[in-house]
Formats: structure tokens, sequence, C-alpha cells
């Protein structure tokens, strides 16, 4: 997972250096429209301690905003997800939670197919740091400061288990 | 005293607008040194604390002019030479002790340190031309 945002004086990247765990989803395909719909224990789980913005002060004020010490985890539970194709854009649905915030979000993947069987999916998607109630940092009366657009990319490696 | 007070306000909106100037001219000439600014030694933006930033210029004009007051009549030539006199004297007279100090007790590096010792000198020569220009 990748979040790009900005302050007024420089861009900067916060990613997750390493996600060793590796989660099983399970999900239901309806018949009607072929969505898959996810159980409610489909979810990631990333630590948010682990995320590095490669900058020693903004990561430090990014985990310091984010209220890491209170809520070291940022969740996504995935809820659903149009049919994948190889080659095209799904859309699927996912609620994040961050800082004790929760938010329904609408993500556009990427779909790509892997030789190794896997399927690739990266999603991107516009936040705000005030969704989740937060509030970037200021610094000397408010002219240095971080923005609240930012611009999160998720990169989702999949394998089917059962059919 | 009308002329005291007017020249203090006189100076420290300059001074204000000065400084705006100056830390947006470092956010585009030296980014990452900019960038320090976000350290954890520096305070969160607060309306608690916020308002002492913008008060700074005032305070300052107060109290250059109040030195000024008292010691313009040894500070020697015409308006400019005034006013590079007192920057140089409030610069090593006020602020190189106290950025000594502040270096010693605060994890900031050595040119962020310079940065406030020419923004002080700066400021204080502005101060002085309009000290000297409407208050000699």
């Amino acid at each position: 997972m990748r979040i790009n945002g900005s302050s007024n004086v420089n861009s900067f990247t916060c990613d997750v250096t390493e996600y060793l765990r590796t989660d099983t989803l399970w999900c239901l395909q309806d018949e009607r429209n072929s969505r898959y719909v996810f159980t409610s224990n489909s979810m990631l789980r990333l630590d948010i301690r682990r995320f590095d913005c490669h900058h020693k002060y903004i990561t430090a004020d990014f985990r310091k905003m984010v209220k890491a010490d209170v809520y070291p985890t940022l969740i996504i539970r995935f809820l659903s997800l149009d049919p994948i194709k190889h080659g095209s854009t799904v859309k699927g649905q996912v609620l994040v939670e961050l800082a004790g915030k929760k938010k329904i979000m609408d993500v556009e993947y990427a779909c790509e197919q892997l030789a190794s069987g896997q399927m690739h999916l990266t999603g991107t998607r516009s936040m705000r740091f005030p969704d989740f109630g937060l509030e970037p940092p200021k610094k000397i009366g408010g002219l240095i400061r971080i923005k609240e657009d930012i611009n999160v990319q998720f990169n989702l490696y999949f394998r089917k288990l059962h059919s | 005293m009308r002329k005291v007070i007017s020249a203090v306000i006189v100076s420290s909106i300059i001074l204000l607008l000065v400084s705006f100037g100056l830390l947006y001219a470092m956010i585009a000439i030296f980014p990452n040194q900019a960038e320090e600014y976000f350290s954890p030694v520096f305070r969160w933006s607060n309306a608690g604390t916020d308002w002492m930033f913008y008060a700074h210029p005032f305070v300052l004009s107060i109290a250059l002019k109040w030195f000024w007051e008292r010691y313009k009549q040894i500070l020697p030539g015409g308006t400019i030479l005034k006013a590079v006199e007192l920057a140089f004297v409030y610069g090593i007279v006020a602020m190189l002790p106290v950025l000594w100090l502040t270096f010693s007790a605060i994890d900031i590096s050595p040119l962020m340190v310079l940065s406030w010792l020419g923004y002080g000198i700066l400021q204080a020569f502005v101060a002085g031309l309009v000290f000297a220009k409407l208050n000699p």
C-alpha cells in the first residue's frame, strides 16, 4: 500500500515496507450480477508503525497524525468486487478503518494476470485526511503544512484457492 | 510619542510581510531545509500558540524601537548605515548568543540556525530603515 501526499514544501510517499502475512479472503459470487461479495472476515490489517515516508520528520508526523499509539492498525475490509478480467478495470467496495473512523469507499482496480497464476490488482483512490477526522500537521503558524488530499494506491495479489 | 507609535506600527506590519516573504522564499529556494520545520522539535500549529508567531514582528519592533530611541544618537551615518548598524548590533548582541544556546539544546541543523541569524539581521535592518526614515 502506498500513500502519495504533499506538503507546501515537497511531495512525499509513505508505504508499507513489508507485509509478510498471507490473508485468505472468502467470497460468494452473486448469480444475478456475477459480483463477488466478501465475508465479514475478509480484511487486511496493516501495522501503521510500518509505514515509512522515507523522510524521518514526515514519518514521525504521519504516525502522530493517524494516532498510531492509540490505533496502531489500518484495516481494509473487502466488501465487494466486480468479476475480475485480465487487462480490464473492475470496481469494488472496501471499508477502510483508520484512526478509529470507518469509511466505505469505491475503488477501481486495474487487473493483470501474472504468469505465476496470481491476479495482480492495482487500485487507486483519492482521499482526504479529514474523511477520517484527521488534521494534517501544520507548523510555524500554519505556514508550513501537509495538504489534506492524498492518493492511496493498493497493490493486491490474489490466488484462487477454491471455486 | 505619536511618531514613535506610528514607526512601531509601520515597522511591525512590514516585518510581518518580510517574515512571510522570507519563509516562502526558503520553501521555494531551499525546500529540503524548509522540511526541517516538520521536525518534532517544532510545535504543531494550534490556536494557543499560532498567534505568538504572528505577533513576533510586533514584539521585535517594540524592542528595537526601545533600543533605537536610547542609542540612535550614537549610530553613525545616513539612513542605510544606521539600519546596517542596528542590524549588526541586534544580530551580534541579541541573536548570536541565544541561537548558540538554542543549537546546544535543541536538535536542529546548523543551516537552520544560520537561516534564523540571517533572518533576524535582515528584520532588524528593515526595522532600522523604517525608524531612520520615520523617526530619525
